[in-house]
C-alpha cells in the first residue's frame, strides 16, 4: 500500500507523487493547483474523521476532506 | 448589445459582481440552449451611457475541460458562441490566486478575444496598485483589482466600458479546443473538427499542469507574501483547529453570537416598537376617527411596525458575521462543522446559516449565499424555517406558561424549560432530517465540498462590517417591507369588513366591539367555515382565527387571541389572557377548550408551520422562483397539520 496524505500525522512535511482512483480526481488536484512534486504538511486533523487543514507550499492553505485527502499519493522527503 | 461573459472559479464572486454591474435584476436564462442556468443581464450604467453593455454569468469552472454538464456550459459558450460576445472579463480569485490565473491562462490560449482581468476578494487591499501594474505587463492585459463585497460598482462599471472600446487585431472567430474523448460528453453541442480536436487525457493532463506552472511563475515573480503573516496563520490554525480546543473556542464564539442576537437585540427592538406606536399616537388626534384611521394605524402602521422591529436583529447578526467572515474564521468553522453536516447531506458552509435560524429565519436565508453548490443552497433554505426562531417564543411563552403545570424533576429538571427544549429539539431535528430526505430525492446529489480555502488571518474592520450590516438590513426593509405592507393592509381588511351591525354596538366597550367586528369579519367567517379542518386537530373557530392570522407572522397569534377574547391590547406576559384561556368553557360539553390535547396541537402546529409571509418573500428573492415558497409552505403545512391532529388524536 501506497502513503496516502490521510495517513500522515500532523506536522510531516510530505511531497505529492500522483492520484489515486479515476482520472476524474487527477484532473480536479491538478486544476486546483495541487501538482506533483508539490511539499504539504497537514496542519490539523479533525474531530471524528473530518477535513483536515493542510499548508501547501510557502503560503496556502486549504482543509480536505479525508476522503479525498486519501486520493493524494504521497512520500516522505528524502526518500 | 454588446455582451460581456463573466468566467471564474465556483465561489470566485461571479455572482457577486453580475449582481454589481447589473443590480441584481437577475434574469435567469438558457444562454446556448442548454437547461442549466446561466444569467444574462444589462449594466445598470445602461440607462447613462449610449453604449448597452450586458453580461452573462457562466457556471464556475476550474479548467475548461468539462468534468459535468454545468462546467461543459462555459466551455461550450466560450466557443460556439464565440462570435456574440465581445469581451470576457476573466474574475481571479486572490484566495486561489494560482489556479484561478492559470485558468486564465487556457483561456487566453484558445481564444483570441478582448479579455479583461479581475482581481477578486482584495478584501484587505493586499494586493497593491504595483502588483497589478507587474501582472499587466507579464499578461498584456488590464487588470483591476477589487473587493465584491467591500466596494460599489463605479469602478468595476467604468473598467468594463473603457476596455469595450479597445481595439483587438487578428481576433478568433472560430477557436477550436483540445479536449480528451470522455470529456465530450458534457459539450453535446459541440461539433468534431468544428470545435475540437480529440487529444489523450495525459496530454490534457500536461497541458493543464503547463499552466500551473505558468501561472506559479507569474504570481512568484510579481507577488511575495509575508511569512510573518503565514507564521501567524499557522499559529492561530494550531489553536482553532485543534481537535479539542477548536471545538471549545467554536462553541464560545457562537454561542456569544447567539446571546448577542437576544441581549443586544432586546434593547434597540423595544426602542424601535415605541418608535413604531409612537408614529400611531402621534399621528391618532390629527386624524378623524373612521376608515383611514383604522387602515393607516391599525394595518399599516402596526403591520409594518412588525417587520422594522427585526432589523436591530439582522444588523446585529451580520455585523458579527462580517467581523468573523473578514478575519478568516467563517472558512474554519466549515472545516470544523464538515463532519457533522455531511451526514445530513450538506457541508459544513451550511452550519452557519441553521445557526443564525435561531434568532430569524431571514438572515438564516440570506447567509446561505456562501454555499457554492445550488443544491445544497436550495436545500438549506428550504429547511431553515423549521429552527426554532424568535417569533415562535411569544406563541411558545404563552401557551406553555399558561398551560404546562409546573413540576420539577429530579429535583433540577423543570417540566417548563423541558417543554420548551423539546420544541426546539423538534424544530431542529426535523429540519435536519428533511434536509436529508431532500438531499437523498429532489435535490440529490453528492456533498460538494470539495476543498475549503483556508484564508490567512487578518485584522477585520469595524467600518466595512457597519457598512454589511447596514447593507443587509435596507435589503431586508426594502424587498421584505413592500410585501409585508401589501399583507398588513389585506389582514386588515379582512378583519375589518363587514363590520357589526350599528344597533348591536350601542353600549358596549370598545374592546366587546373589536372582538364583535372580528367575529363578523372576513376573517371571523373563513375561521368558522374551516372549523371542520380545524376539529381533528382540537381547535375551534377562535384558534383558526389566531392561526390565520398568524400566517402573516407568528408573533400575531398572541395579539390575534386578545382581540378574539376581547382584552384589547395584550402581550404574552398578559395574566388575564392566561385566566380567560385557562377558564374558557367548551358550551357543548362543559369541559375546558383548551386541554392539555390541545395546547400540544398548537404548540406542534407552530413547529412546523410556516408561518411567516416575510420568509417566503425571502426565499422567492433569493432562489428567484415562487415555486420554492410553494413548496415549502405546503411541506411544512403537511407536517404541521399531520402532526398536530396526530397529538391531538393521542392525547386526548
Amino acid at each position: 500500500m501506497s502513503l496516502t496524505l490521510a495517513d500522515v500525522d500532523v506536522g510531516i512535511e510530505v511531497e505529492v507523487v500522483s492520484y489515486d482512483g479515476e482520472g476524474l480526481y487527477e484532473f480536479k488536484f491538478i486544476s486546483l493547483g495541487i501538482l506533483p512534486g508539490d511539499h504539504v504538511v497537514i496542519q490539523s486533523k479533525s474531530l471524528f474523521g473530518g477535513p483536515m487543514a493542510i499548508k501547501h507550499g510557502e503560503w496556502n492553505f486549504f482543509a480536505l476532506r479525508k476522503d479525498y485527502a486519501k486520493k493524494i499519493i504521497v512520500k516522505k522527503l528524502g526518500e | 448589445m454588446e455582451n460581456v461573459l463573466l468566467v471564474g472559479f465556483p465561489n470566485s464572486g461571479k455572482s457577486t459582481i453580475f449582481n454589481m454591474l447589473t443590480g441584481q435584476l437577475r434574469k435567469v436564462s438558457n444562454y446556448s440552449g442548454v437547461t442549466v442556468d446561466s444569467a444574462s443581464s444589462e449594466l445598470i450604467s445602461n440607462s447613462i451611457n449610449e453604449k448597452k453593455i450586458s453580461v452573462v454569468d457562466l457556471p464556475g469552472v476550474t479548467n475548461l475541460i468539462p468534468t459535468s454538464l454545468d462546467e461543459g456550459v462555459t466551455t461550450t459558450t466560450l466557443i460556439k458562441d464565440c462570435a456574440h460576445y465581445k469581451m470576457i472579463a476573466m474574475i481571479i480569485d486572490l484566495d486561489r490566486f494560482e489556479a484561478s490565473l492559470s485558468l486564465l491562462l487556457a483561456v487566453k490560449e484558445i481564444l483570441n478575444k478582448k479579455i479583461v482581468v479581475i482581481i477578486n476578494k482584495n478584501d484587505h487591499l493586499l494586493f497593491t496598485k504595483a502588483h497589478a501594474q507587474r501582472l499587466e505587463a507579464r499578461l498584456g492585459l488590464p487588470v483591476l483589482s477589487i473587493s465584491a463585497i467591500n466596494d460599489d460598482e463605479k469602478d468595476l462599471d467604468n473598467f468594463i466600458r473603457k476596455h469595450q472600446n479597445d481595439v483587438l487585431a487578428g481576433e478568433t472567430l472560430s477557436p477550436k479546443i483540445k479536449i480528451h474523448p470522455d470529456a465530450k460528453q458534457f459539450m453535446p453541442e459541440l461539433l468534431p473538427d468544428n470545435h475540437f480536436d480529440e487529444i489523450s487525457a495525459t496530454e490534457v493532463i500536461n497541458s493543464i499542469k503547463s499552466h500551473q506552472a505558468e501561472a506559479r511563475q507569474i504570481i512568484n515573480s510579481i507577488y511575495k507574501h509575508s511569512t510573518k503573516k503565514t507564521k501567524l496563520t499557522e499559529n492561530i490554525d494550531s489553536i482553532i483547529l485543534h481537535k479539542f480546543w477548536g471545538s471549545i473556542i467554536f462553541v464560545g464564539i457562537f454561542y456569544f453570537i447567539f446571546h448577542a442576537i437576544y441581549a443586544w437585540a432586546g434593547p434597540l427592538m423595544d426602542f424601535s416598537e415605541g418608535m413604531v406606536s409612537a408614529l400611531g399616537q402621534f399621528l391618532a388626534p390629527h386624524m378623524a376617527d373612521g376608515f383611514f384611521k383604522s387602515l393607516l394605524i391599525d394595518g399599516v402602521i402596526a403591520g409594518v411596525g412588525g417587520v422594522v422591529v427585526f432589523v436591530p436583529q439582522i444588523m446585529i447578526l451580520f455585523f458579527l458575521l462580517s467581523l468573523l467572515e473578514q478575519s478568516g474564521y467563517i472558512s474554519r468553522a466549515a472545516v470544523l462543522t464538515d463532519k457533522v453536516m455531511s451526514m445530513f447531506g450538506l457541508n459544513g458552509k451550511a452550519f452557519l446559516p441553521y445557526m443564525s435560524g435561531f434568532a430569524c429565519a431571514i438572515p438564516a436565508i440570506m447567509a446561505a449565499r456562501s454555499i457554492p453548490n445550488h443544491k445544497e443552497r436550495a436545500c438549506t433554505i428550504m429547511t431553515i424555517p423549521m429552527i426554532t426562531c424568535s417569533a415562535r417564543l411569544p406563541v411558545y411563552v404563552l401557551l406553555i406558561g399558561t398551560f404546562v403545570p409546573k413540576i420539577t424533576y429530579l429535583g433540577f429538571l423543570n417540566s417548563q424549560a423541558l417543554a420548551f427544549f423539546f420544541l426546539y429539539f423538534l424544530g431542529s431535528f426535523f429540519s435536519l432530517m428533511v434536509a436529508k430526505i431532500f438531499r437523498l430525492t429532489i435535490f440529490k446529489g453528492e456533498t460538494s465540498n470539495f476543498m475549503i480555502d483556508l484564508p490567512h488571518y487578518e485584522k477585520p474592520s469595524l467600518r466595512f462590517a457597519f457598512r454589511q450590516a447596514l447593507r443587509k438590513g435596507k435589503l431586508f426593509l426594502k424587498k421584505a417591507g413592500t410585501i409585508i405592507l401589501g399583507l398588513s393592509i389585506l389582514i386588515w381588511f379582512l378583519s375589518t369588513f363587514p363590520g357589526p351591525d350599528k344597533k348591536l354596538t350601542v353600549n358596549k366597550t370598545p374592546e366587546q366591539i373589536s372582538s364583535m367586528t372580528l367575529e363578523g369579519s372576513v376573517l371571523g367567517q373563513t375561521g368558522k367555515l374551516i372549523e371542520p379542518v380545524l376539529r381533528p386537530m382540537g381547535m375551534n373557530w377562535k384558534m383558526g382565527v389566531g392561526l390565520m392570522v398568524a400566517f402573516g407572522a407568528r408573533e400575531l397569534f398572541v395579539s390575534t387571541m386578545g382581540t378574539v377574547y376581547a382584552l384589547g391590547n395584550v402581550d404574552e406576559e398578559s395574566t388575564t389572557l392566561r385566566e380567560r384561556l385557562r377558564s374558557e368553557i367548551d358550551p357543548a360539553t362543559g369541559l375546558p377548550v383548551f386541554t392539555t390535547a390541545v395546547v400540544w396541537s398548537l404548540l406542534i402546529f407552530f413547529v412546523f408551520a410556516l408561518q411567516c409571509t416575510s420568509t417566503l418573500a425571502i426565499v422567492r428573492r433569493e432562489m428567484g422562483s415562487w415555486k420554492y415558497p410553494f413548496y415549502m409552505f405546503s411541506y411544512m403545512g403537511v407536517l404541521g397539520y399531520g402532526g398536530a391532529v396526530l397529538v391531538h388524536q393521542f392525547l386526548k
